[in-house]
Parts: C-alpha cells; structure tokens; sequence
C-alpha cells in the first residue's frame, strides 16, 4: 500500500527565490499522477522535493501516514526514473539493474531472480550481457524503469523520461508505461510537458504554472471545465489548433475542451 | 527455477568469474616481485649472460598471458583455463632454473669467494614463484569447474555454449 499526503509543501532557495507554492495533495494507492506544466512551473522541484533530492522548505510529507520529510532519500522506499536515463556506462544491462539490491547487500540468488522477473516484463531478458551503449533509448529507458522495478519501491516517480526520445519511440514507451501501471498497480508520480502523455496516462493530472498548482482533476475534468489560462495553455498548442487568445477572458478555445463562453 | 543451484548456474549467464581472474592478476603480482628480488644482490658477473635477455623476455610474455587468462577466463573462457596451468607449469619450472642453480653458485667477488643467492634470498624468490604458480592453478582449476558448468547448463536450455 502506498498512500501519500503532500501538504502545502514549498520550496525556497537559498537566494530567496521561491519555485513552489503550497503544493497540496493527497495520492491514493495504486494512482498515476502526472504533474504537467511549461518549462519552469516547478513540476520537477516538486517530484524533486518528494524523492528526497531537494529539501522541503515548509510543509509535510506523508507516505502511508509515516512522516518523511526530513527522511534522506535513499530511506524513503520511492524509485526514480531520470529524463537522461542514468545508467551506469561500465555495467552490463544485468549490473545495472542489481545494482541497488547488491548494494543493499542481498542474497545472490534473490537478486538474480528479480532482475530476470524485471527483464521480462520489461522484454530486456536478451540484452542482459550488454552494455547502455550497445541500446538504443527507448531500451536504455527501460532498464531505468527495470532498475526501479527490482526494488519493489512503494511509489515510482518519472521525470520526463520520455523526453530524449523520438516520436514514434515516446508513443510505444508511453503504451509500455501504462502497462506497467496496470500490471504493478503502484502509486506513480509522472512530470511532463507534454499534454499527449498527461491526458493519457494520467488517473489525474495536476496543472502547475509558476510554481503554483492551477487545477487538478481527471483527465476528462480538464478536458471539459478548464479553469485557468494557464491550464489550457498549457494543454492546448497543437498544431492546427486554436489556442486561447491572448487576453484570456471567458471566451475560448482548448483544442481539449469545448468552447465557452 | 526454484532451486537455488540452479539459480546460480543461471546467475553465471550474466555474471564473470572474478575468482579466477583474480588470482590470474596475484600471480602476475608475484611474478613481479620474483623478478625484482632475483637481481637484488650484487654477485660480480654471474647474471650478465644470455640468459637474463631470456629471462626478460620470459617475463614480459608471462605477464602478457597471465594478463589475457585473467580477462579471459572472466567469461568463462575454459581455454584460457589451460593456459593458466601451462604457465603455473612454468613458474614451477623457473625455480629450476635461476634460484636453485644461482643458489649453488659461488663466484669470485674482490678475491673472496660469494655464494651467488643467499639462503634467505633464495627461499624468498622461491616462495614468489610458488605462490605465482599456485594462484594460477587455483585460479585454472575453478575457472575449468564453473566453465563446464556453464556449458553443461547452457545446453541443458538449448543455448550455445559460453
């Protein structure tokens, strides 16, 4: 079970810029969050902050009732899948992906049959011998998932990983994404500036500008009752489409929503 | 697979055989060290003939092979198992060569005569040739062990063997 509760966390620099804003939510078990936004609205402080690689500012986080806040990262039972994939160049596929359990120092043996049993959900059982540079990115990406995946972490947390790669390979990743959300029926939370990912994948999606939360809601609540300008903003943009014109108003289009007036 | 030999058959797939490779690596270790300790005493003119081009030559090779041995057993490769034995063969054989017949040399140093390598020198150099031979026996034997192992378990998937 991994239920966690974000409340009104934010994140202050040491130079005093503040990059996010009474971040407030509650993550049910088993639900894919996806976190979307423009480029600087501090989705990935966020996921950042509740990895455990930034300090939280103000604010507490719970997982499973159990505060974890001030919890160093590598205690706090999430895994994390990077944009840039992280691999180790010099292990095997196979070392990469025991890695973390070898470092915990657990049995050979249990070891070997995790990482197999990730392998295969993942289709990476014959590129085991090889090295990160020997795959291409879609593969190199889902060995950062296997490497999650052999830890049996209580919440998965994505930060843009579909991002280096081309079109095509995103669309097949992404397909590959939710079906690991189906089969592990883990808690995950997915950053992304990609509104095609966000309204696919999402159980929900939360809408960030400027370090500040806009909207949250189900894929279909966005869709149908965009709140914020900035919201629709930044879910629409596609080509052909019309976006929001500028001045913002009442009147609108979101090539994801209907037109209101 | 449930059987935890099996599984560590299995794990051999994906894994390398540092044992072996280390003691692959001793070996030339102590090579080195029976090289420097050989030529250490100042013994006239006993060393200065043919035979230390040989022994130069012998040792860079040693090392050469010793080296690849290490790298190739690491995968399991039972070749260079046997390689490994040939050299510990001749690491035993060296003792024969330099320090029992240096050590029963006596020459002439300023009008006095000197035993060539001291008792002390010569179990010394002995020893490192030993120990060099013994790591790569060592070292030859469990990579020949988990080489046949491997394959046997490779085969019995229907996989060619490593």
């Amino acid at each position: 079970m991994a239920q966690m509760n974000i409340q009104h966390i934010d994140k202050i620099y040491d130079n005093k810029v503040q990059a996010v804003f009474d971040f407030n939510l509650d993550v049910k078990d088993g639900e894919l969050i996806v976190l979307v936004g423009p480029s600087g609205c501090g989705k990935s402080t966020t996921l950042r902050m509740i990895a455990g690689l930034e300090d939280i500012t103000a604010g507490q986080l719970l997982l499973d009732g159990r505060d974890i806040t001030r919890t160093p990262a590598k205690d706090r039972d999430m895994a994390m899948v990077f944009q840039n994939y992280a691999l180790y160049g010099h292990m095997t596929i196979y070392e990469n992906m025991a890695f973390s359990l070898t470092l915990r120092k657990e049995n050979p043996n249990v070891i070997h049959k995790k990482v197999l049993a990730a392998a295969e959900i993942l289709g990476l059982t014959s590129q085991l011998n090889k090295k990160p540079s020997q795959l291409s990115g879609g593969q190199r990406q889902r060995v950062a998932m296997g490497r999650s995946i052999v830890r049996n972490p209580k919440v998965f947390l994505f930060d843009e990983p579909l991002s280096n790669l081309d079109a095509k390979l995103r669309g097949a990743t992404r397909r590959e994404i939710l079906l690991l959300h189906k089969r592990l029926k883990a808690t995950m939370l997915y950053v992304t500036h990609d509104q095609t990912e966000a309204l696919t994948l999402a159980d929900r999606i939360v809408c960030m500008s400027m370090g500040h939360v806009q909207q949250v809601g189900t894929p279909l609540e966005l869709y149908d009752a965009f709140l914020y300008r900035h919201c629709t903003g930044g879910l629409s943009g596609r080509k052909g489409l019309p976006g929001i014109p500028d001045g913002g108003g009442k009147t609108g289009a979101c090539p994801l929503g209907r037109e209101r007036n | 697979m449930n059987d935890e030999k099996t599984i560590r058959l299995d794990r051999m797939r994906y894994t390398k055989n540092t044992f072996s490779s280390g003691f692959a690596l001793l070996a030339i270790l102590f090579d080195v060290l029976f090289f420097i300790s050989l030529y250490e005493s100042d013994v006239g003119t006993y060393y200065y003939n043919i035979l230390i081009g040989a022994s130069i030559l012998y040792n860079l090779i040693f090392m050469l092979a010793a080296f690849l041995s290490s790298e190739g057993v690491k995968n399991y490769n039972i070749n260079y198992s046997w390689l490994m034995i040939l050299l510990g063969v001749g690491q035993i054989i060296r003792i024969f060569i330099y320090p029992v017949q240096a050590h029963a040399a006596v020459v002439t140093v300023r009008e006095q005569a000197v035993t060539v390598m001291t008792d002390g020198q010569f179990i010394r150099v002995t020893a490192y040739l030993i120990l060099s031979a013994v790591c790569l026996f060592v070292g030859a034997f469990v990579g020949i062990s988990r080489s046949r192992a491997l394959s046997s378990h490779l085969s019995s998937l229907g996989q060619p063997s490593a």
